[in-house]
């Protein structure tokens, strides 16, 4: 098995866990992230979609700060540093695993449920480890299901992902809530995606997404109208202003067809110019395609193309 | 390679009559690690969806507080799902099977939750 005939990152993965790899893939994309293999098996997963394992430990108080920095400070090996957490009484060692697992497969979804990069091998870096690690096989099993668990009426996760969700009227006053849906109830105010939520509340993505879903089935939440089918608002074709022209052609009705009918695109006239700008407020952004970033620059001389 | 996790379940094993033991992520339905025959401790992401789907029923039907557990009896066997509060985190599930012939239902659970804390230690 060599990398470079990988087909996507999970064949990728399996190849390295059967050479017992050690070291790191950087996957682009995004969110992209770094997946931290010791061995053969998934020791860690860092990506800016999901929080880390440190995120988890910190945000919600299961560590405070002076006690992390105290420890990172007498155990500088971050390979090490469950294990000083451990023999210092910090956390049970079972604990320890449970976040740091928790963590991987989390931000494993994080990366499959947004665009597919390319990917590139590195030298081991020392980071947080779960334990002895996670075989690829079984990463990729449980993110496949928790990406079927969360596709719905709203379409894959990732459009999921990007739904602000509202608040419903006394919604937290409902008898009987768990104390972790009161908790994500406190979060929601229409402006927070899910992975927002997660870094607020120091919780994994997927978990705070499948709570969402069943806050919205209790009608605790709501989907902000046009929130997952108007796509990704910031990065949306800019609508310049301007003449309408009359004889538009229809527009097909889909579900991104919201904005259309809001603000007819202009047309083009054959001889004339242009607004300004309109050229360079329609293309894509470097490196990304008009199928979802399938065209993304490749990576290097390792590197291949997939997500897990 | 055994876990942590797994080597802390395996001493929930000593108990008479019980004879898988898993711990799952409450919410994601994750298997953290099992002990035993890990097909009687039952399915993760199916204890998890159906103590999620318990929570929900007894939130309507006016219940207060949280889950405390969930205890399943057939005419040979007992599965029971105890829940697990971890300091600022999600809480977890421990799923335990149990031979209806050898085990004590109070007795065991009891045991089980009287030291369920050991298992994050």
């Amino acid at each position: 098995m060599t990398t470079a005939v990988a087909r996507n990152l999970p064949a990728l993965l399996q190849g390295l866990h059967e050479e017992g790899y050690s070291g790191t893939v950087r996957v682009s994309g995004s969110p992209g992230g770094t997946i931290h293999l010791r061995g053969g098996l998934i020791g860690a997963v860092e990506t800016p979609g999901a929080p880390t394992a440190t995120s988890v430990l910190l945000t919600p108080g299961r560590l405070d700060d002076e006690t992390w920095l105290a420890a990172c400070a007498a155990e500088r090996d971050t390979d090490r540093l469950g294990a000083y957490l451990v023999a210092a009484g910090l956390m049970g060692a079972a604990e320890l695993e449970i976040v740091c697992t928790a963590s991987v497969f989390d931000a494993a979804f994080a990366m499959a449920i947004g665009t597919p990069g390319g990917w590139t091998l590195d030298d081991p870096e020392p980071t947080l480890l779960a334990g002895p690690g996670v075989e690829p096989r079984r990463l990729t099993e449980e993110t496949t299901r928790r990406i079927v668990r969360l596709s719905g009426p709203w379409g894959a996760p990732g459009e999921l992902a990007r739904i602000r969700p509202g608040q419903v009227p006394d919604a937290g006053l409902r008898r009987g809530l768990p104390d972790r849906h009161r908790s994500v109830l406190s979060t929601v105010n229409g402006r927070r995606t899910a992975r927002d939520m997660a870094f607020t509340l120091g919780r994994g993505l997927y978990a705070i997404m499948l709570d969402l879903t069943r806050l919205e089935a209790q009608e605790l939440i709501r989907w902000e109208t046009g929130g997952a089918a108007e796509g990704r608002p910031s990065t949306a074709p800019r609508v310049l202003p301007g003449p309408v022209a009359q004889d538009a052609p229809p527009t097909r009705t889909t579900p991104t067809a919201s904005a259309s009918k809001a603000a007819p695109l202009p047309k083009r006239t054959p001889g004339g110019a242009s607004w300004p700008g309109e050229a360079q407020a329609r293309e894509s952004p470097p490196g990304e395609g008009p199928a979802g970033g399938r065209n993304a620059s490749p990576a290097g001389s390792n590197g291949g193309h997939g997500g897990l | 390679m055994t876990t942590a996790v797994e080597a802390s379940l395996v001493r929930l094993l000593d108990s008479p009559g019980i004879t898988g033991v898993a711990l799952v992520d409450a919410v994601t339905g994750l298997t953290y690690g099992a002990a035993g025959d890990a097909d009687e401790a039952g399915d993760g992401a199916e204890c998890a969806e159906l103590a999620a789907l318990i929570v929900e029923r007894l939130g309507r039907a006016g219940a207060e507080g949280e889950l405390e557990s969930v205890i399943m009896t057939s005419t040979r066997r007992h599965q029971v799902l105890l829940c697990v509060e971890r300091p600022g985190g999600d809480p977890l599930l421990l799923a335990a099977g149990m031979d209806r012939e050898r085990a004590n239902l109070a007795l065991a659970t009891r045991s089980l939750g009287d030291r369920v804390t050991e298992v994050l230690s």
